[in-house]
């Protein structure tokens, strides 16, 4: 609990079917890959009581970048800004072997296999700070040794990993040939 | 007279409209491959190709020839590049 509520996390995964149908069907007009459909959500709620998690603070951060380029003309300086992150930390104890613990080692474990290819999504929800559909930034446990208790952080960043890849193509450039362009061979 | 391989870089006026001293253009220049050319506003318009430094109508030459390169510009300000044949 934090401040009399306890925050909610929400693991959601896709999975996908790996068999490729399509040597078996071929002849036959059916899908041949099975496409990625979602699992059920997996909540988790941040409660000493019901997971044995205790929350300690939270905070909510947003880095932007900002580059200021100034000009001949002595014009107003241009200003570009670029967006670095929007991060939400969670800093909370943990009881050794509790459910909530091993329920969290074990998704956040499981992110990982997800990592390459966006197939997950974190939703945390606690009064005015909510993330719907974020990343996991990153995940680390403490154990020291005056007690049993685990210090663990997680961070959430906001944003969808893009499904397709970008390329930026560069303008092309035919070549003319000649002493000066538009002027051939003289 | 020398001849070259000519190609369209930039445009004067739009590279001004930008406002900035200098911009990187990432060229796909057929028949020699993707290059990035930086182009650069001080008294006179430059472009810097690989190790070589290019002066807009520097001494009033357009084009102006430096080694096996050349810079020009035209009567629609588009700068072109000159490339060894």
């Amino acid at each position: 609990m934090l401040n009399g509520i306890s925050p909610i996390l929400i693991f959601d995964f896709l999975e996908g079917a790996s068999v490729d149908l399509g040597s078996v069907f071929n002849k036959i007009p059916v899908l041949k890959t099975i496409p990625t459909f979602p699992l059920p959500s997996i909540p988790l709620y941040l409660d000493e009581q019901l997971t044995g998690l205790y929350v300690d603070s939270q905070t909510k951060n947003i880095d932007v970048e900002t580059e200021m380029s100034t000009n001949p003309a002595e014009k107003n300086p241009i200003v570009i800004q670029k967006a670095i992150n929007s991060l939400i930390t969670v800093n909370f104890k943990a009881v050794q072997n509790s459910v909530g613990m091993i329920l969290l080692n074990l998704l956040c474990d499981k992110i990982l296999s997800g990592l390459l290819n966006g197939k997950y999504s974190i939703t945390y929800l606690h009064t005015n700070v909510t993330l719907f559909g974020g990343l996991l930034h990153s995940f680390s446990t403490v154990q020291n040794s005056e007690n049993d208790l685990f210090n663990v952080s997680l961070q959430l960043s906001r944003g969808k990993v893009n499904s397709t890849v970008q390329t930026l193509v560069a303008k092309i450039a035919q070549p003319f040939n000649g002493v000066i362009p538009g002027v051939p061979g003289q | 007279m020398t001849v070259y391989n000519w190609y369209k870089i930039f445009n004067k006026d739009e590279f001004d409209s930008v406002g900035l001293v200098s911009k990187e253009y990432e060229v796909n220049l057929v028949g020699v491959g993707v290059k990035s050319i930086l182009v650069t506003k001080g008294f006179r318009y430059s472009m810097v190709y690989g190790d070589v430094f290019l002066t807009l109508k520097l001494g009033n030459k357009n084009p102006f020839e430096f080694g096996s390169h050349a810079i020009y510009i035209d009567s629609f300000n588009d700068v072109w590049l000159g490339l060894p044949t």
